[in-house]
């Protein structure tokens, strides 16, 4: 299913061109006579489209570097970002209206620690196993293994069955994470200014500001409850992102070995979409839900305009997510191996890349970017069980315009179709968005299949 | 390979660890917590134990609730109602010594879902009498099957004017919307709003409050100057209501099938900056969507049935259901639900034979009822309810809603404009 064609939206034979040019003059025509009919509506229309375009842009990053990397659809990505916004409202149903659909289902908590223990378990043996295995005796090695990963497996069944004091149960890892993340980044930092000499002084330094810095955070994740909201959103990515992982290193890796076409694997994957969908009906049931209101619905007045505090959170968490994964993928050595990957698997694993291990990262990757576009979607106007497969859908349009596996495409796509439905719908009525993104697509699909942008 | 050895024992003691970890789950939440759902089949609780006196044969009447779908909401609480109502009478010796079962069906409130539900409930159960449905929708796709097959349906909420054709086996407790439509237009009209942008579900309820309004209105010389309508599964309406507002309305009508959508519009109506007045029908007044839009509902107006269920019964239903389920939405309408079983109960005592539907079809026709939601009120040639009416509501600031108002004061009837 790659896009061998060379033809872009810019470039590409005549007839594409003169397409192309007479699209764009007619949108510009189009926008033009609307905005001079009724300026105020044009920027409304403009903030409504800044406000899901960003969704959808961060949908199309997540699916443009995944696409581009395994080239097969993985439609657990829809999945992933209800997954996302259902994980929030799981560990914060109390919050909305009243507690009245509050849901704690056991099974569901097994499922999640399990998973969670497996990956714990496989990162171990990725990680230590091998450089360990030579100094000690292989069947300790592996009961520590299965006794760490059992406790993380615990750890998590804990989290998700104290959601009341998610803040408090969840304090640890969040000291945890902060203590290491400050350690790592002040040796990083002085070992380049002190240089090989101070080592010792430099490790101490490191570890005791970590420690410092990590008690900080959790003793004020316990002191503020109102946390909780913005804990579950983490928590409900990461585990999003978990069961993508665990998909692709305990299916998907093993299929694609099998699977001589992506046809297969888009099959399989539609399966799995369709069964997390349907678990989601029955454990929250089938009617949309609010999530639990953040930062207030006080609009926020722009240039006559207005937009809520949440839409332009929602707009720097896109920022942020495309300036993240742009470092990601030009300056690190793993971002390296990912675009490797996507120009020749075969090659990079004979190079040396351990391309499971990669893969697996990016599935990871892409699954968190969908849990947060589903969380952030889901705070913006609600969720319901369906909203996974159209989010996909949007997503795989935004990055279809774009141009797969660009990710400034990606960016671009998705902001132009949060536009294109709002402008699209000026003179239709509102039930006519999906029809409008679904020509676009089309058209993109026939004409110009490379997107707006193309891969570097 | 060494690793393709390790693979599965380190896959065994994962596996261990979890299996370990799910007996710690079991033991510590035996009970998992979930919101009170009706079961699919209600056996009457006071059925006497099977003694060497033989039990009588119950009466058999159906239930069909939108017990899922966009009328979640309500017809979750409309089912308890029933089911509270058949329990009281039970309690009081059934009706002729015989016991009341009710058998209780989701209509999911779309017509095809109800076909499903009447087909189940009068081939499989057999049953002649169906009380319900609670959305328009599902009455429209059902009522046509009953008055062929001479079933009767009664409803309690079902408000589409087209019922009222429906046929002779069909009857509402419910009022027709061509009443609410000539009451909002006419509230509208005299708070001086001259020009109004409409938004409305896509189903045969909110889309007939939408039409019956907008020909009030436009009949006492108003003008719409924006209508924009959704689908049920919608969750994001600020495209449409971003044309409504800039179309610069004296007010806005919302007209919503389920809670939800209802609540979520009014809320991102004024996340719009829309601060103009906001009219509504019953859904949009429901506890959910007054809670879903929080603070945005400030002063919204809507147009509903008689809410204060004045009547000493009603009183006593509502602080009975309160205690029993603690969830209390759209409270004219679980009084109309409750009364519904009482008129079937009323009717069998006289007809004697759960199977005799033209008996208990002349029955109603006869009948003249004081119950919850008013005294004295009757059928007509129709099935049309008589002696009931609507009011208008404001609801409250957030601070002061609570349980007993409902969240909204009684402004009092709708006024009569020529």
């Amino acid at each position: 299913m790659r896009l061998r064609s060379s033809r872009t939206f810019w470039s590409g034979d005549r007839r594409g061109r003169l397409l192309a040019a007479a699209l764009v003059t007619a949108v510009i025509a189009y926008v033009g006579w609307k905005i001079g009919e009724s300026p105020s509506q044009a920027l409304q229309f403009g903030f409504n489209g800044l406000s899901v375009g960003a969704i959808y842009a961060l949908l199309a990053m997540g699916f443009t570097i995944v696409y581009s990397t395994v080239w097969f659809f993985d439609l657990y990505y829809g999945a992933s970002a209800a997954i996302g916004a259902y994980g929030v409202f799981y560990l914060r149903s109390k919050d909305a209206l009243s507690g009245l659909h509050s849901v704690h289902n056991a099974y569901v908590n097994v499922l999640f620690a399990s998973v969670v223990a497996g990956v714990v378990a496989w990162i171990l043996y990725e990680t230590l196993y091998r450089r360990l295995s030579h100094r000690y005796n292989r069947e300790v090695l592996l009961a520590a293994g299965g006794i760490v990963s059992a406790a993380a497996g615990c750890y998590t069944l804990a989290v998700l069955h104290y959601t009341e004091n998610l803040n408090v149960v969840l304090s640890p890892a969040v000291g945890c994470a902060a203590a290491l993340a400050t350690a790592w980044l002040v040796f990083k930092g002085l070992e380049r200014v002190v240089g090989g000499a101070g080592r010792r002084i430099v490790v101490g330094v490191a570890a005791v500001m970590g420690l410092a810095v990590g008690a900080f955070a959790a003793l004020y994740v316990v002191g503020e409850p109102g946390t909780r909201l913005y804990l579950s959103w983490v928590l409900s990515c990461l585990l999003a992102g978990v069961v993508g992982l665990a998909l692709y290193r305990g299916l998907y890796a093993h299929m694609r070995e099998r699977a001589r076409s992506p046809l297969v694997m888009l099959v399989a994957t539609l399966g799995i979409l369709l069964a997390i969908s349907a678990a989601i009906v029955l454990v929250f049931g089938s009617p949309a839900r609010p999530l639990p209101d953040v930062f207030g619905s006080q609009p926020r007045e722009i240039w006559g305009g207005t937009i809520k505090d949440f839409n332009l959170f929602t707009v720097g968490v896109a920022i942020v997510a495309f300036l993240g994964l742009l470092f990601l993928l030009k300056r690190t050595s793993l971002g390296r191996a990912i675009r490797a990957i996507g120009d020749d698997e075969e090659v990079s694993k004979v190079v040396g890349i351990n391309t499971t291990v990669v893969i697996s990262i990016v599935f990871f990757i892409g699954a968190v970017y969908a849990a947060l576009a589903g969380v952030l979607s889901g705070h913006d106007t609600a969720i319901q069980p369906r909203m996974g497969l159209l989010l996909l859908l949007k997503g795989w349009i935004a990055s279809v315009v774009g141009g797969i596996g660009n990710l400034y495409g990606a960016a671009i796509g998705g902001l132009a179709l949060g536009m294109v439905e709002q402008f699209g719908i000026w003179d239709l009525a509102g039930e006519w968005r999906d029809v409008i993104s679904f020509v676009l697509l089309i058209l993109f699909l026939s004409f110009w299949p490379r997107g707006l942008l193309p891969r570097r | 390979m060494l690793r393709n050895a390790l693979i599965p024992r380190m896959l065994i003691s994962v596996l261990l660890g979890a299996v370990m970890v799910a007996a710690l789950a079991c033991q510590e939440d035996p009970t998992p917590t979930s919101p009170p759902q009706p079961t699919a089949t209600a056996a009457p609780t006071d059925t006497p134990e099977p003694t060497a006196t033989p039990v009588p044969e119950p009466f058999t009447i159906g239930v069909m609730e939108s017990v899922t779908g966009p009328g979640e909401s309500y017809g979750t609480v409309m089912v308890q109602a029933k089911q509270m109502a058949a329990d009281e009478i039970n309690a009081a010796g059934g009706v002729n010594g015989r016991p009341l079962n009710l058998i209780i069906e989701d209509s999911k409130c779309g017509a095809a879902d109800a076909i499903t539900a009447y087909n189940k409930l009068t081939d499989v159960d057999g049953v002649k009498i169906i009380l319900g449905t609670s959305c328009s929708g599902a009455m429209l796709g059902a009522a046509p099957l009953a008055e062929q097959d001479g079933v009767v349906m009664l409803s309690a909420s079902a408000t589409n004017p087209d019922i009222a054709e429906a046929g002779d086996y069909i009857f509402r407790t419910a009022i027709n919307d061509n009443k609410l439509g000539v009451d909002t237009g006419n509230t509208m009209w005299a708070d001086g709003a001259r020009t109004i942008a409409s938004i409305n579900e896509l189903t045969d309820y909110a889309e007939g409050v939408r039409r019956t309004t907008t020909e009030r209105f436009e009949a006492l010389g108003g003008t719409v100057s924006a209508a924009e309508s959704y689908t049920s599964d919608a969750t994001d309406f600020r495209s449409q209501l971003t044309k409504l507002t800039e179309s610069n309305p004296d007010a806005i009508h919302v007209a919503a099938q389920s809670e939800f959508t209802g609540g979520t519009i009014v809320k991102q109506l004024r996340e719009l900056g829309y601060d103009g007045p906001i009219y509504a029908e019953s859904v949009v007044a429901g506890t959910q969507a007054l809670e879903i839009a929080g603070a945005a509902a400030n002063g919204l107006k809507a147009i509903i049935p008689s809410p204060d269920l004045e009547t000493e019964r009603g009183k006593q239903f509502l602080s009975n259901f309160r205690e029993r389920y603690g969830f209390i939405t759209l409270p004219w309408f679980l009084g109309s639900a409750y009364d519904d079983v009482f008129i079937a109960a009323e009717c069998l005592a006289m007809t004697g034979d759960d199977q005799d539907a033209d008996g208990f079809r002349d029955c109603l026709y006869d009948l003249t009822y004081s119950g919850a939601i008013g005294d004295d009120f009757s059928f007509d040639d129709k099935g049309e309810v008589v002696g009931l009416a609507n009011v208008v509501v404001q609801v409250l600031p957030v601070a002061e809603r609570n349980l007993d108002n409902q969240g909204y004061e009684i402004l009092g009837a709708a006024p009569s404009v020529q």
